[in-house]
């Protein structure tokens, strides 16, 4: 007699749990995810098999995003020998509007010189921000050969040493195999 | 009894989830029921620095006409180090003040240090966006933090920084740059233009006696504002409620629009002379400016005044007293009020009507 009510009372008290799960979780594999660079180039998951991978997401409008690119630039360029490491600049969050041909001219008049790729929701609404759950920018990911995320870090703390250390530590770690990061 | 406990536990919890994922809104100050049969209507769209696309606002509408306003916002929110997209659903009332706020699904706000609202937070930041005063109106941005004075300890939106006292005590702690987003949304002068516009162009005669019949001083200013001529006769019992129980700011208006060929009329005059005393000092002034401009003022009207004499301040007096002796007919009480504000030992001002030989 008491089994079916339990068994009621564990169903209800289960609901919210469910809901804080699908709202909350974040998966340490990265998505699957398809974009196009400002030169029509596109690139997706499959490209990123075997390499250690730096993915900075960021907007026009984020100006911390803006003031860590001279440090990620120089971070690429400590690697751009190693074919097994990869960055990739995602501009994402963007406001409404913004296309590829402002994108262009925005990192013109800045002077920035990256490879862009442009995250923008597709026909379902779902972006790659969107798929991890990014709404802080700058964000940092590093993802390993198998395709896993293992260093996510929000922000920028104005330091360019730091962050390029910070890096460098990092992929020299998953590039000699190291679990630990 | 075991059950019994059990099921008041799922009962909590049921309510706890109706809240959070339910119609009701955190937070919504009008004396109206939200439900899925109201309808909405886009008003316009908007877009500014920091919207992450245009900002679309609603008119919401039971079968009567409207009642409020809302927009779901998704704005930028950033310090130094660091932005955040934040995600808000906001309320105003049909003439543009903010009246509430609710999450919206999947997105809780966060604190700068990611940690979520706690009740408390949400709550505070409600009452910071009630206030139309708040300090937050006059900061600029870059106000905000005082880079000068950095204290290790002072933690407000994770920056480093030292943030003046008085904008601590406005903010929610851990999130100054979300709060102060938030409240220059809640107050956006091109929104409330938008939404003024807006019910101006929906106003209707039931929207005016939804207006006036309203406790929200705004609804019954905003209603005088846009009457025309023949309003003032039609709703006459409103406005004269009004002007002895609305704000100072919807008295001076009224005084001042009562149309001309209606204030001649002496019936008027008494009317809004009876209410003297419920008058606040500026609108005391205000009357009696207007009548002294006026031509003709019933002498009924001038002995009502004259009743609380010494209610008045000294410029005042002074000023009733200039228009009494312009006044070729003042009533027997008219007199006699004069005269017993003039002997009245505890009158300050007695000496202004004895300076005068008002004594009969």
């Amino acid at each position: 007699m008491v089994s079916w009510r339990l068994i009621v009372v564990l169903y209800f008290l289960t609901i919210p749990f469910v809901n804080a799960q699908q709202i909350g979780s974040i998966r340490d594999e990265f998505p699957e995810f398809n974009l196009t660079d400002l030169n029509g180039r596109s690139i997706q998951k499959s490209d990123m098999e075997g390499k250690v991978v730096v993915i900075d997401f960021w907007a026009t409008w984020c100006a911390p995003c803006i003031k860590s690119f001279p440090a990620m630039i120089r971070a690429e360029k400590n690697f751009e020998e190693n074919k097994n490491v990869l960055f990739i600049f995602v501009n994402t969050l963007e406001f409404s509007g913004r296309d590829e041909v402002f994108i262009k001219e925005f990192l013109e008049k800045k002077g920035i010189d990256i490879d862009v790729y442009l995250d923008r929701p597709l026909s379902k609404g779902i972006s790659l921000s969107d798929k991890l759950s990014i709404t802080t920018l700058p964000q940092k990911m590093i993802v390993d050969f198998s395709g896993n995320i293992r260093y996510r870090d929000k922000g920028f703390s104005g330091s360019d040493e730091e962050l390029i250390s910070e890096l460098t530590t990092k992929i020299n770690s998953l590039l000699a195999g190291k679990s630990d990061l | 009894m075991k059950f019994f406990k059990l099921l008041w536990i799922v009962f909590f919890l049921i309510a706890l989830f109706a809240k959070q994922y339910g119609s009701d809104p955190l937070f919504f100050e009008l004396p109206i029921q939200i439900h899925e049969s109201l309808e909405q209507n886009q008003v316009g769209e908007l877009m500014e620095d920091g919207f992450i696309e245009p900002l679309s606002v609603e008119l919401i509408s039971d079968s009567k006409g409207p009642i409020y306003y809302q927009s779901t916002i998704r704005t930028t929110v950033c310090d130094d180090e660091v932005c955040e997209i934040m995600n808000i659903k906001l309320f105003w009332d049909l003439v543009g003040e903010y009246v509430g706020y609710d999450t919206v699904a999947q997105h809780p706000l966060t604190k700068f240090d990611h940690e979520p609202f706690t009740k408390n937070d949400y709550e505070r930041l409600h009452e910071l966006l009630k206030n139309e005063g708040s300090i937050l109106k006059f900061k600029q941005k870059s106000e905000l933090i005082d880079k000068e004075k950095v204290k290790a300890s002072d933690v407000v939106d994770g920056t480093t920084g030292a943030t003046s006292l008085e904008i601590k005590e406005e903010v929610v702690e851990g999130a100054l740059y979300s709060s102060y987003t938030l409240w220059h949304l809640a107050h956006n002068g091109q929104i409330k233009n938008m939404l003024t516009a807006n019910s101006r162009r929906v106003l209707d005669e039931h929207l005016i006696q939804y207006l006036l019949d309203s406790d929200r001083s705004g609804y019954t200013l905003f209603a005088f504002q846009n009457f025309q001529e023949k309003d003032y006769t039609k709703y006459k019992r409103y406005w004269l409620r009004s002007l002895k129980d609305d704000i100072p700011l919807t008295r001076k208006y009224i005084i001042k629009n009562i149309p001309t060929e209606m204030w001649r009329a002496h019936i008027i005059q008494e009317e809004v002379c009876l209410l003297f005393n419920f008058y606040d000092v500026n609108t005391k002034t205000y009357l009696l400016n207007k009548i002294e401009k006026t031509e003709d003022i019933s002498s009924k009207s001038l002995e009502y005044i004259s009743f609380y004499l010494t209610e008045m301040n000294r410029n005042q007096i002074s000023q009733f007293l200039d228009i009494l002796s312009k006044s070729e007919k003042l009533t027997v009480l008219t007199r006699d009020n004069i005269s017993r504000a003039a002997n009245n030992k505890e009158f300050n001002f007695s000496y202004l009507i004895n300076e005068r030989h008002w004594v009969n």
